[in-house]
C-alpha cells in the first residue's frame, strides 16, 4: 500500500494541473451531477483529514474506514442538496461527526477502546522532538480519552484542524456557547496532565507576546 | 470591577481560537488588547499553544487514502446507482407522486377537486400502461424488474481493476487478453481502472487477476 501513495500524488498533481477549478464548492457542484472524477478528487482532498477525526472519536480503527465509507457515500448523495451558504469543508465535517456520534452510540454495547499501538504513531517530524512530543502526544492521547467524544470534538476540531468556534458549533450542531463551554472543560481536565510533564506557564514563560 | 471581571472571563474563553489563528475583527482586537495586560491570560495562551502541540503529535494510525479503499467506495456508488440498486425506488417514487397529488388537491376549491382528481387516476393509469409496455418491449433488462440489474452484470461482468505501479503496458495486454477484457474506463485519479469481461467466466477471470501479482486489486462492479 506504502508504494501507491507516490502514485497517488502524482496523479493529484496531475488532476491539479489539468482542471482549472478545482475548488471544493465547484467539486461539490460536479459531484451534485453524479460526476465520479470530481468525486474522487474530492475523496482524496479529505479522506485523510476525515480518517483522523473519525478516529479520535470513535478510537476503533477497524470501524472508523467503514464510517469513512458512509460519511463519503452521503457526501455523493446529498451534494445536489449543499446549499453553498457554509463552507463545503464544514459541511463534510458536520456528516462525519454526525455518522461518528451515530457509530460510536451503536459501538457503546462493544468491549472497550483499543489502545493505539506505538507503531500506528505515524507523525512526520525530526527525531529530536519525536521523543519529547511523543511522550506529550501519549500522555495528552489518553487525556483526550477520557473526555466526552463532544469536548474531544471540540479540542480535535481547534488544535488539529484548525477551526473557529462558530465552524465547530456548525459542525457538531450546536450553540456557540455550548462549544466555549465544551472547550473550558477539556482544558481544565487537560491542563494537569500538561502541567505534569512540564509543560504550561513556567516553561513557556519566556515567550514573546503578540 | 466586574465587567472587567466579565471582560476577562470572555477573552480567557476565547484563547484556544485566539492560539488557534481563527480570531477575528474585534474578538481578535479585545483579546489582543487583554493580553497586553493580563498575565494569567498570557500564561493560559501559553497553555492553550501547549495543548495544541500535544494535540497535533498525539498518536493516530498512519493512514493515508488507498486506491483499494476508493475502488471499494466507488463499487458501493456503483450500487446505489446501479438500476434498482435502491431498494424501494419505485415505491418512493410513487409515495411522493401521491403526496404531491394530495397537496395540490387540497390547495384547489372542493369543486375541481373531483374534477382533477379523476384526472389525476387517468395520468396514473396511462403513466403506470407506458411503463409496462416499455417493461414488455425492453424486455428483462427494463429496470422495473427486481432482479434485471444482476442479469446485465452477469451478461457484461465489469471489474474495476488496480493494478501495480510497476506493471509495462505490454503485460497489462497479456493480462487483460487472458481474462478477454477490454478497459472500458481509466485510469481514474486514483488509478482505478474499470474493464469488462467476456460474456461468460467473470468468476475464472477474477480468480485470474486477482492471482497475478501485478494486480492490487479486482473487485466486481455491482456486486456487494
Amino acid at each position: 500500500m506504502v508504494g501507491s501513495v507516490g502514485s497517488i500524488a502524482a496523479t493529484m498533481m496531475l488532476v491539479s494541473s489539468s482542471s482549472l477549478d478545482d475548488s471544493d464548492p465547484e467539486l461539490i457542484r460536479r459531484v451534485a451531477g453524479k460526476d465520479r472524477r470530481a468525486f474522487e478528487t474530492l475523496y482524496q482532498r479529505y479522506a485523510g483529514r476525515l480518517h483522523r477525526y473519525l478516529f479520535r472519536l470513535i478510537a476503533q480503527p477497524d470501524v472508523v474506514e467503514e464510517v469513512l465509507d458512509d460519511v463519503m457515500l452521503v457526501v455523493w448523495e446529498s451534494a445536489a442538496r449543499f446549499n453553498h451558504t457554509s463552507r463545503v469543508s464544514t459541511w463534510i465535517f458536520g456528516i462525519a461527526h454526525f455518522k461518528a456520534l451515530k457509530a460510536r452510540a451503536r459501538l457503546s454495547g462493544r468491549a472497550g477502546e483499543q489502545p493505539v499501538s506505538e507503531d500506528q504513531a505515524g507523525e512526520g517530524e525530526g527525531p529530536e522532538d519525536a521523543t519529547l512530543r511523543g511522550e506529550l502526544g501519549r500522555v495528552v492521547a489518553q487525556g483526550l480519552k477520557a473526555l466526552s467524544p463532544e469536548q474531544r470534538a471540540v479540542v480535535e476540531l481547534t488544535f488539529y484542524q484548525g477551526r473557529s468556534y462558530q465552524e465547530i458549533a456548525e459542525i457538531t450542531r450546536c450553540p456557540v456557547n455550548t462549544v466555549k463551554t465544551r472547550m473550558f472543560h477539556a482544558r481544565r481536565r487537560l491542563a494537569p496532565l500538561l502541567a505534569a510533564l512540564g509543560f504550561g506557564p513556567r516553561v513557556a514563560s519566556g515567550e514573546s507576546r503578540e | 470591577m466586574t465587567t472587567t471581571e466579565t471582560h476577562h472571563q470572555e477573552i480567557w474563553q476565547l484563547l484556544p481560537w485566539y492560539v488557534n489563528g481563527t480570531l477575528e475583527g474585534r474578538e481578535l482586537d479585545a483579546a489582543k488588547a487583554h493580553l497586553a495586560t493580563c498575565e494569567a491570560c498570557r500564561d493560559e495562551a501559553a497553555r492553550c499553544r501547549d495543548l495544541a502541540a500535544a494535540v497535533q503529535s498525539a498518536p493516530a494510525p498512519a493512514w493515508t487514502p488507498s486506491p483499494a479503499h476508493l475502488a471499494r467506495l466507488l463499487a458501493r456508488i456503483d450500487a446505489i446507482e446501479s438500476p434498482g440498486g435502491r431498494a424501494g425506488g419505485w415505491r418512493e417514487w410513487l409515495q411522493s407522486c401521491a403526496a404531491a397529488l394530495r397537496e395540490s388537491l387540497w390547495s384547489t376549491p372542493p369543486a375541481m377537486r373531483w374534477a382533477l382528481a379523476a384526472q389525476g387516476a387517468l395520468v396514473v393509469v396511462l403513466a403506470a400502461t407506458a411503463i409496462w409496455q416499455a417493461a414488455a418491449l425492453y424486455g428483462p433488462g427494463y429496470r422495473t424488474l427486481a432482479g434485471s440489474s444482476e442479469q446485465i452484470a452477469a451478461k457484461r461482468p465489469e471489474v474495476r481493476i488496480v493494478f501495480a505501479e510497476d506493471i509495462t503496458e505490454r503485460e497489462m495486454r497479456a493480462l487483460l487478453d487472458r481474462v478477454k477484457g477490454s478497459i472500458v474506463s481509466g485510469p481514474s485519479t486514483a488509478d482505478v481502472y474499470t474493464v469488462r469481461l467476456a460474456a461468460d467466466g467473470s468468476a475464472p477471470a477474477l480468480d485470474v487477476l486477482r492471482a497475478d501479482h501485478k494486480v492490487r486489486l479486482a473487485e466486481p462492479v455491482q456486486s456487494q
